[in-house]
């Protein structure tokens, strides 16, 4: 793109009939003196397909004031008809045999018609006043129809123009002016192509379809033509005879290779050259043929013209980029802007102005202009003068200011500008992602939902996501996951454009018959921003848990027990599950029934200020769970409500369910280890069924046949077996996804009750919900088993197992890491979760991941040495559950004594594995259990800490939350609270106040542990807990 | 006098915001933002039959007024707007008084090409009505002695024997009168004739010429400023002939006929063509135009305003601008990584 811009100097718009827009092509311009008048002034001559005929005059013109002005006026027209046939070309020249005036010849699809314009009263002064007439002179019917038109003094006539017509079929006639001389078929010719006339040697070049120059003389073709005299002398389309016409040799062939656009003649006599223009360069040849010079263009060229000034060629090539390029010979000498792509352009002379460029657009557009010197550099567009608003611009400086120094900060990488922008203003000002979760439960109606157990569809929740761009956002992609078994109506979109906010309906609503394990749904929008810079959002939204439960009758007896305890009284539960309280209204107990029937009752008690969760499931526990304590913290979060000003604390005072989860584990293993026998028995009958195939085929393609010999049965047992394991494949994935789903919910509910006991910090539980994810992919190659067990082994080993040299291995190399394989069995993932969630919960240990080593000066007390040794029994457990039945592999291998040395030493301990790994057991057998014997065993746990170290060390940790040591607990009158519960909640607010010292207490208590906590923690670390894996890899 | 449609003006008062005569409003968009000038502002665009007009929305005061007659072209080019981003926008390239301004509209609504489809075509309209509009000479209006009549023409009156006083010897000739225009035409020649309208004429009296009394027709300036004299004899006919072509003069020069038709194809029903509006904020507006050339600025297509006179380049064969002082073709070009 040049910097240049073409000059308008004169430019009118040519119109079709009735203000149409004409359409114009290559031939639709002539520039000459057309009116013959003296002194000679050229016109300007346009054509085109409607018909339109117009002269103009084109000249600049004083004003008044003796300013020169340029520009169209109305009296530049000189003569404006329309003629009944499309213009395809227009011609000048000496075309009647009366005179040597310049006449005009206008060649339609099927006719040539020469005409004479002249002026009538040239002498008037007033340019308005002078009149014009058209007259035609003579005119040919065009027995086929026409493609070009060809003029000049063939056969070196003097004083005269013959016309050559050009036509579809590629014949060429002659007219020598009003008489037609010959008809002849042009060789190699299948599309017609552009012609040239090389006066001095009397021989046209013809372009022909073969991509090649060819020239022939005039007399040649005149020749050829008239030993056919069939076609030469008369006008009837006998092609027939063509057929047989003498060889029409050319004088010389140039091949080119591309199509030609246009060709010109220029100069005279011996320097005359032709100039063709392709569509990728253009030539320069002599009239012998030989070249001159070619350039190559890198544009796509539009129109040429060609001109000589001095003795170099000048040629102007016009660019479908809207470009004139001006070369002399092959130098880039000027390039210019034009205002449209012309289909023509010419040069010429006008008053005013010499060396106009004159150029013809497609449709209609033709203009006078001349070449800009003033380069059109980009200008800064002025600034905005209008009412500056200084607080703003101001506000806006610093926040930009705020950008520039996040982006600085951390060397720019796109991720980190988008971390340090993300909470920041960035994300704010370009888009904002709000979901809302309907109120209203409507019933599923589309396809794939389950039924509830009462027969009636389940419901769906409409959730309204709504996207606000401050500035306009291309291709913004919201794509939503929900965990099965509930499902979203449609779960990809796809916004085109957002430009002030969008909204998405989306419905959720419960798809399989399993326990869900999660009701949070994640949004994730990923789009563009103004900068192109990519950029996610995620957005969470929790679906309400009417979704998956309804109410139901409380009852009493369950399986599974589970008990919060909180630092407030007990709140009325229809006052905590408004919306679920309707058909079990009171006040202590409420049923919740999943739509897989399973129940959940939640009861609590006044004067224990205690929740219990029960049911035969443990996994349906979950989510009640969670929204009891969501919704227990909303109740009381609210500030200056219900007289509380002090924190809600709650706690957990039943164990962890370890075994249940240990039962969930292996449950998941199960299915996963089914799902693998159940493949390799596919491969084993996928490649029977392949055998049995192929000796078919052989049987088959015998030329004798021979009897199948049952093999036909076979091949069809085995397919139906084939289609057996599939379908069972397909039935233990559904399986697996629901004891996923199961396990799931009981990891969350092991991980929430762990942060009720301990009162985690967010970071710590956020770094034990990572290493015990919650999350559990239906994925075969590798399972959530080996997953958590490399997590949970990372995490014992890095961050809860700190002073592992101070244990006195410090030369060992630590063992390395676990393979993420699927392991045989479970146990050693259930003993490394075992003994996690019991540093986390009984030790309270510290899940700090980026901690300083942190100061190991012994600690005297008895009960941490002692944890100190068992901790040291610990290590070698790994292997008991492992395989009990066989020796250590490293005993096998004893000819080496270091080796033997620490074989014997992980007999020694796995022989304590036995005594050890029960302490877990009992504590969570009781969990489950009885919760009197649970309450028993936490008091007789106090009075005899040393002995029972390891209780004595869960019942801190309960006491360090609201808890039981000032209060007895009455077991009694949990389960069977809600009949004479009622006098209570008359007397909530008394108890309140009441319970004022109590918190206090609490408090102290709060604060006690801590020292000693942190004590255990940095002593008591387990040493080595990983000898025991060493000790396997022998 | 009629500008609408001739000039491109800046920060319009709300009297040149308004419909003249014979104007009105086609088109209505609400949500366009002017990309060259005014990025980031939403502001209205209404398309009459004669120009463009925008306003801003927060600042009614700031606004733009694009005759039709100054359009060069009208294409779509990407843009980069600040309320929308990237997107395909109006590029509208003008001249008026030889200084050529780019205005680039976009729609804030997405999706709608009725911003493309409604500018272009009224301004298709308006190209192909020029005959209502333009004095014309010679032009291909007459066929076989009858005045090809435009869509919303009326003959009103046809009047033979009317002599072009334009030559010496003069030319005898015949009136059209019509709601548009007068028409003349010689009646040896149809291709000699003359088209007039109304809107382009200046004055009509009687006078005397050196060919006796003459009805004298003076075109405006703008047109080229032609005096066009006509004899009709008897006096009495030429009398009553100015008569009417006074009196149709001054009713549509007020009121004329500007022939642009188009209906717009998607238009929601809503809409009413509501100008009022636009008066209320009227005691506002400060008549001072100091800051014009600042708003002007911001338009120019080429960040300057007037071109040089051309001259003959005799290294190129072709007519190019004047050089600056200082500068040879040689250094301009060679500035320029070919």
């Amino acid at each position: 793109m040049s910097l240049f811009k073409a000059r308008d100097w004169w430019s009118v718009v040519v119109e079709g009939e009735n203000g149409q827009e004409e359409e114009c092509d290559l031939g639709c311009l002539a520039v000459a003196n057309i009116n013959n008048e003296t002194p000679s002034k050229d016109k300007i001559i346009v054509g085109g397909f409607s018909g339109s005929l117009r002269i103009y005059h084109p000249q600049a013109f004083r004003t008044e004031e003796g300013e020169e002005v340029s520009g169209y006026r109305a009296d530049h027209v000189l003569l404006e008809t329309t003629l009944n046939y499309p213009i395809l070309q227009l011609a000048v020249g000496k075309f009647v045999s009366s005179n040597d005036h310049i006449h005009l010849c206008v060649l339609h699809p099927d006719r040539l018609a020469v005409y004479t314009v002249t002026t009538d009263n040239a002498t008037v002064q007033k340019q308005h006043g002078q009149q014009f007439r058209l007259t035609s002179a003579y005119q040919h019917k065009l027995p086929r129809k026409a493609y070009s038109l060809l003029t000049g003094a063939f056969g070196g006539v003097k004083g005269k123009d013959y016309l050559a017509v050009e036509s579809l079929d590629g014949c060429l006639s002659v007219f020598e002016q009003e008489s037609q001389a010959f008809t002849t078929p042009l060789p190699n010719t299948l599309l017609p192509g552009p012609l040239a006339y090389f006066p001095r040697n009397d021989s046209i070049v013809i372009a022909g379809s073969d991509w090649c120059l060819h020239c022939y003389k005039y007399q040649a073709i005149a020749v050829a033509a008239t030993d056919n005299p069939s076609e030469g002398n008369s006008s009837t389309n006998n092609k027939s005879s063509s057929q047989g016409s003498k060889r029409l040799n050319p004088e010389w062939t140039q091949l080119l290779g591309e199509p030609v656009l246009d060709m010109k003649v220029v100069g005279d006599g011996a320097g005359a050259s032709l100039v063709v223009l392709t569509q990728r360069s253009f030539y320069c040849l002599k009239d012998s043929g030989v070249f001159k010079f070619i350039k190559k263009l890198e544009y796509n060229p539009a129109c040429l013209n060609a001109f000589m000034l001095g003795n170099a060629v000048q040629v102007l090539v016009a660019s479908h980029t809207e470009t004139l390029l001006v070369y002399q010979e092959t130098e880039l000498k000027w390039a210019s802007q034009l205002p449209y792509v012309p289909v023509t352009l010419t040069r010429t002379d006008f008053e005013g102005i010499r060396g106009g460029l004159v150029t013809l657009g497609s449709s209609g557009h033709l203009q006078v202009s001349y070449l800009g010197t003033d380069p059109s550099l980009f200008v800064a567009p002025p600034t905005d003068a209008r009412q500056i608003n200084y607080d703003q611009t101001d506000q806006e400086l610093a926040k930009l200011h705020k950008v520039i120094k996040a982006s600085t900060k951390d060397a720019g990488t796109l991720l980190n500008v988008n971390k340090s922008l993300s909470g920041g203003m960035i994300n704010e000002n370009d888009l904002r992602v709000y979901a809302t979760v309907g109120s209203q439960l409507e019933t599923w109606t589309g396809p794939g939902g389950m039924t509830g157990p009462d027969g009636v569809g389940v419901p769906a929740v409409p959730v309204a996501i709504r996207l606000t761009a401050h500035s306009p956002l291309n291709s913004v992609r919201v794509h939503i996951s929900v965990e099965k078994p509930l499902a979203v109506s449609q779960d990809t979109f796809v916004l085109r454009t957002i430009c002030d906010t969008s909204q998405i309906l989306v419905k959720f609503y419960q798809h399989e018959a399993y326990l869900p394990s999660s009701l949070t749904v994640t949004f994730v929008t990923s789009f563009l921003t103004s900068t192109g810079a990519p950029r996610i959002i995620t957005t969470n939204v929790e679906l309400p848990l009417r979704l998956v439960v309804q109410g139901s009758q409380p009852s009493k007896e369950a399986d599974h027990k589970l008990t919060i305890s909180t630092n407030m009284p007990a709140v009325n539960l229809p006052e905590l599950f408004p919306e679920l309280a309707g058909e079990a209204g009171v006040a202590t107990a409420m049923g919740l029934q999943y739509f897989n029937e399973t129940e959940v009752t939640i009861l609590s008690s006044r004067t224990t200020n205690r929740y219990r969760l029960q049911s035969d499931s443990l996994a349906a526990l979950w989510l009640v769970l969670k929204e009891l304590i969501a919704r227990l913290r909303a109740y009381w979060g609210r500030p200056g409500w219900r007289g509380k000003v002090d924190e809600l604390i709650l706690g957990a005072a039943s164990p962890l369910p370890t075994n249940e989860l240990y039962a969930e584990i292996d449950a998941h293993f199960l299915r996963r280890k089914k799902h693998k026998e159940l493949e390799a028995q596919l491969v084993q009958r996928a490649t029977q069924f392949r055998a049995v195939q192929r000796r078919l085929l052989t049987k088959f393609k015998d030329k004798t046949p021979t009897p199948l010999t049952n093999l036909d049965n076979l091949l069809e047992g085995t397919y139906k077996q084939i289609l057996h394991i599939t379908d069972l494949i397909n039935e233990n994935i559904k399986g697996l996804e629901q004891d996923g789903s199961q396990l799931s919910c009981v990891v969350r509910l092991v991980l929430e009750m762990a942060r009720l006991q301990t009162n985690m910090e967010p970071d710590h539980y956020s770094l034990l919900i990572a290493a015990l994810s919650p999350i559990i992919h239906p994925t075969m190659d590798q399972g959530w088993e080996e997953r958590t067990d490399a997590c949970v082994t990372f995490l014992l080993r890095n961050v809860l197992g700190k002073n592992v040299t101070i244990g006195g291995h410090a030369g060992r190399d630590a063992p390395p890491p676990p393979q993420l394989t699927m392991p045989h069995d479970t146990g050693k993932l259930k003993k490394h979760v075992g003994i996690l969630l019991d540093k986390v919960t009984k030790a309270a240990q510290q899940l700090v991941l980026s901690d300083p080593p942190q100061d190991t000066t012994a600690d005297t007390r008895e009960e941490t040495i002692y944890r100190d040794e068992n901790d040291l029994a610990e290590p070698p457990t790994p292997q008991a559950p492992e395989d009990p039945t066989q020796v250590p592999l490293g005993s096998r291998l004893g000819e080496d004594r270091a080796r033997s040395a620490r074989i014997k030493s992980s007999r020694l301990l796995s022989g304590r594995t036995a005594s050890t790994l029960p302490p877990l057991t009992p504590s969570s057998s009781f969990s489950v259990g009885e919760e009197r014997d649970e309450e028993r065993g936490i008091l007789t746990a106090q009075s005899s800490e040393a002995s029972q170290p390891d209780e004595s060390v869960d019942i801190e940790d309960l006491g360090d939350l609201p808890s039981p040591p000032t209060e007895p607990p009455d077991p009694t009158e949990q389960p069977s609270t809600p009949p004479n519960e009622q006098p209570n909640s008359i007397q909530e607010l008394t108890v309140t106040e009441d319970l004022a010292p109590q918190e206090k207490l609490q408090e102290t208590l709060k604060i006690l542990p801590k020292p000693t906590l942190k004590k255990e923690a940095t002593i008591e670390t387990p040493d080595d807990i990983f000898d025991g894996d060493d000790g396997d890899m022998w | 006098m009629l500008w609408e449609d001739r000039d491109v003006r800046f920060d319009i008062t709300p009297q040149q915001m308004k419909m003249r005569a014979g104007e009105h409003v086609i088109d209505k968009l609400d949500a366009i933002e002017d990309t060259k000038g005014n990025s980031g502002d939403r502001g209205r665009l209404l398309i009459s039959n004669l120009r463009l007009i925008w306003h801003s929305q927060t600042t009614p005061r700031v606004s733009l007024s694009v005759g039709f007659n100054c359009i060069i072209n009208i294409t779509t080019k990407t843009v980069n707007s600040k309320l929308r981003g990237l997107t395909e926008a109006l590029y509208i390239l003008t001249k008026a008084n030889n200084t050529r301004f780019e205005f680039i509209f976009t729609n804030l609504v997405p999706g709608t090409p009725r911003l493309f489809t409604s500018v272009m075509g009224v301004y298709k309209a308006y190209n192909s009505s020029k005959m209502y509009r333009e004095l014309k000479l010679r032009a291909a209006i007459i066929q076989n002695k009858q005045l090809k009549i435009l869509p919303q023409e009326q003959i009103f009156s046809k009047v033979n024997g009317v002599w072009n006083l334009s030559s010496d010897q003069g030319n005898l000739g015949t009136f059209f009168i019509t709601n548009a225009r007068l028409v003349w035409f010689a009646n040896m020649n149809e291709l000699f004739n003359i088209s007039l309208p109304y809107l382009q004429i200046a004055s009509v009296k009687v006078r005397e010429s050196k060919f006796g009394m003459a009805l004298v027709v003076e075109s405006c300036e703008a047109s080229g400023g032609y005096v066009l004299g006509f004899r009709i004899d008897p006096i009495e006919k030429l009398h009553q002939v100015h008569k009417e072509i006074s009196a149709l003069y001054t009713v549509y020069s007020q009121c004329p006929v500007f022939g642009i038709e188009y209906v717009v194809q998607d238009k929601p029903p809503t809409e009413e063509g509501q100008m009022d509006q636009l008066e209320v904020d009227e005691a506002e507006i400060d008549e001072n135009t100091t800051d014009t050339a600042d708003v002007l600025a911001a338009y120019l297509a080429d960040g300057r305003h007037q071109d040089r006179e051309p001259v003959y380049s005799t290294e190129l064969g072709l007519a190019i601008e004047k050089l600056k002082e200082g500068y040879t073709l040689q250094t301009l070009w060679e500035v320029i990584p070919s």
